[in-house]
């Protein structure tokens, strides 16, 4: 029996640990590829028996990268749960907080984790593949990454008290308000990192030419999208409704309550995978394959709602189409993001009543049940929390962003797969397109699952019987 | 430039003291650190606690003359604490750059292969950044602590608890023998 079966084992530059395993037939060819998350989640179980109003902070531990879109969410249900209404400039302090990780986290993505393929060539040395690389080649590109991100962090420790894991979220809404020394800093900083912001997006859609080949077979399918919008169809980042729309644009679902997220989305659970599959339910499994995250946030929303963003916007429509379908496109949108960001963060700052003192509402326990919903950067983030009358956790249910994709994230890894990997004698630059397509999504599988550790990832190949002929682990 | 004022004798000097408090004797960093923040206060010197360097440290550290990087090691004698020089990115380009990958953080002894992570990168990396992007020549001193445990839970060993005041004794030597090297900005 031949063995023809390639593992690319860990999956590196990305957050989490994961392998890639690829099955070929009897001809050499690709017959099925799978992406295996294969770090276990806890925090389901580890939170039952907790008080409510630990919540946030617990939950913020869930991820180093996103801890702030666990805190909003988390946030957002303990405020159901009690009943209360967060004060307006509770709601938007919040909102500054989960804009300037949406920037950090971008940031780390694109510049740090997938700026070296662009750059350096997906088939260049992996030893140069890395953001020390990119400073070496590129100064001024890496320059504008690690300002970018620390922009974003600086943001998060001038509110939260500190860059990961900051305690400032609460039920009701922050701890303490914003005073105005900070919001000085912050806003001074604004001009240069929205010139960095812009720079990096000329840069990439001066060079997107160079990638037509990865744009037309990394994850280019059609599929449905959904993401949180305004009532005004702006983008909505820790408030808003959901809207799922598919490959044409048709609007399958809108103005959707989070609270019933549960009627239109499905678990399901493969053998292969910790990570489950979460699906448009009233499609079913796996008809019902849906993305989030900057693509499918751009693809749900209207309008971003800044001037310079929806002017970026319009041409990206122009260049894609409204509707991308290529997973390769997140890395466009998430820069486009980053400018929408930064822009929405001045906005909201230079609002005076920002420095209003009345930022969190107090209350007991109000109802047993209460669910959160924000955006992380990597897409829809869902807390759903049973309590008893005593505020005790009872029962967590998370459904993570990158759950959303992982159907997406399978199947993207099957097509580039079979585009670039022809028999077992496969060359590291084909592996790292596999590798690229899942990068793409900047999927978070500590986040997913939980996990303690590094993040690896294996690349499995193996042949008809099931057999494995190769296996590359980093 | 004039002489410094008393309170300034460490002006320049960057402390980056690293670990997860969660992960046992990976606490170690952090714990020197806290420590060292109280005992080099009024000095000018400047302690950061991370949990795990990252490339935005670089700007931090192409703005000082000397940084002193202060990690558990898994490499080390339980308990140990080892002072080495960090490679100067300088030396490295003179000779030619040689592509590498971010290090583990976890090394005190020599130069781990190259790492395809790059959420994590090693004290090196941080000076070869500095003078990539800010071209900037501070030099490093590794300050690692011999780790007995990274299992999950807060709180160090007792073996490397003991260890704690050696650990903060070579920090602040070292800071002191970098203290007369100027930050790019006194250049």
């Amino acid at each position: 029996m031949a063995d023809n079966t390639i593992v690319i084992e860990p999956v590196t530059r990305i957050e989490g640990h994961a392998k890639i395993t690829i099955q070929l037939d009897e001809n050499g060819k690709v017959a099925d590829a799978h992406f295996h998350v294969t770090q276990f989640r806890g925090f389901e179980r580890i939170s039952q028996g907790r008080m409510l109003h630990e919540m946030p902070s617990l939950m913020a531990r869930i991820c180093g990268i996103c801890p702030v879109s666990h805190m909003v969410a988390s946030a957002k249900a303990c405020d159901e749960v009690l009943g209360v209404t967060v004060p307006p400039v509770g709601v938007l302090l919040r909102r500054v907080l989960n804009l300037a990780q949406i920037v950090q986290s971008h940031a780390l993505s694109f510049f740090y984790l997938s700026s070296p393929d662009l750059l350096l060539g997906f088939e260049s040395d992996p030893a140069l593949r890395n953001l020390v690389g990119v400073a070496q080649q590129a100064p001024e590109l890496a320059l504008d990454g690690v300002a970018l991100r620390r922009f974003g962090q600086r943001i998060i420790e001038r509110l939260g008290g500190k860059r990961v894991h900051p305690a400032w979220v609460v039920p009701g809404g922050v701890s303490r308000p914003l005073d105005a020394e900070q919001r000085a800093a912050i806003l001074e900083e604004i001009p240069d990192a929205r010139a960095r912001a812009h720079r990096s997006l000329e840069w990439f859609k001066a060079n997107v030419a160079t990638w037509a080949d990865e744009a037309a077979h990394l994850g280019e399918f059609p599929s449905l999208h959904m993401g949180l919008v305004h009532e005004t169809g702006n983008a909505a980042y820790s408030d808003g409704l959901l809207r799922v729309v598919d490959g044409n644009g048709w609007v399958l679902a809108d103005g959707v309550d989070p609270r019933s997220y549960w009627d239109y989305l499905g678990e399901a659970v493969e053998p292969w995978s910790y990570l489950k599959s979460t699906y448009f339910k009233p499609l079913g499994y796996p008809a019902g394959i849906y993305r989030v995250g900057p693509l499918a946030r751009l693809n749900v929303v209207e309008r971003l709602g800044t001037a310079a963003a929806d002017a970026e916007l319009a041409e990206y429509r122009e260049r894609l189409g409204r509707y991308p379908s290529s997973s390769f496109h997140y890395h466009y949108a998430r820069l486009i993001e980053i400018v929408h960001c930064i822009d929405m963060i001045d906005e909201i700052l230079s609002d005076p009543d920002i420095l209003n003192p009345h930022v969190r509402a107090r209350a007991q326990v109000n109802r047993n049940e209460g669910v959160g919903v924000s955006e992380a950067p990597r897409g829809v983030l869902i807390h759903h929390y049973r309590v008893d009358d005593d505020g005790v956790v009872q029962w967590v249910n998370l459904v993570i962003a990158t759950g959303h994709n992982n159907l997406a994230m399978n199947r993207s890894v099957l097509q580039t797969a079979r585009h670039y990997i022809h028999g077992a004698d496969v060359k590291e630059g084909m592996l790292n397109r596999v590798e690229a397509v899942i990068r793409c999504y900047d999927p978070c599988l500590s986040c997913s699952t939980h996990a303690v550790g590094q993040m690896p990832l294996n690349v499995d190949i193996r042949d008809v019987d099931g057999a494995l002929i190769r296996q590359v682990s980093r | 430039m004039g002489e410094r004022p008393a309170g300034a004798r460490l002006r320049g000097v960057l402390v980056i003291a690293c670990g997860n408090t969660l992960r046992g004797d990976d606490g170690a960093g952090p714990e020197v650190g806290e420590l060292l923040a109280v005992e080099l206060e009024g000095t000018g010197a400047e302690v950061v606690v991370v949990d795990q360097l990252l490339p935005e440290l670089a700007l931090d550290a192409s703005r000082s003359g000397r940084v002193v990087f202060v990690d558990a090691a898994a490499d080390l004698p339980p308990g140990s604490v080892s002072v080495r020089p960090v490679d100067s990115p300088v030396a490295r380009v003179g000779g030619g750059v040689e592509p590498s990958g971010p290090l583990a953080s976890r090394s005190g002894g020599a130069r781990r292969p190259p790492d395809p992570f790059s959420h994590g990168i090693g004290p090196e990396d941080v000076l070869r950044l500095a003078h990539d992007l800010y071209a900037a020549a501070p030099d490093g001193v590794l300050v690692s602590v011999g780790a007995e445990s990274f299992e999950p839970g807060d709180g160090l060993s007792a073996t490397v608890r003991r260890a704690i005041p050696a650990a903060v004794r070579a920090a602040v030597r070292a800071a002191e023998e970098g203290a007369g090297r100027s930050r790019r900005s006194d250049a």
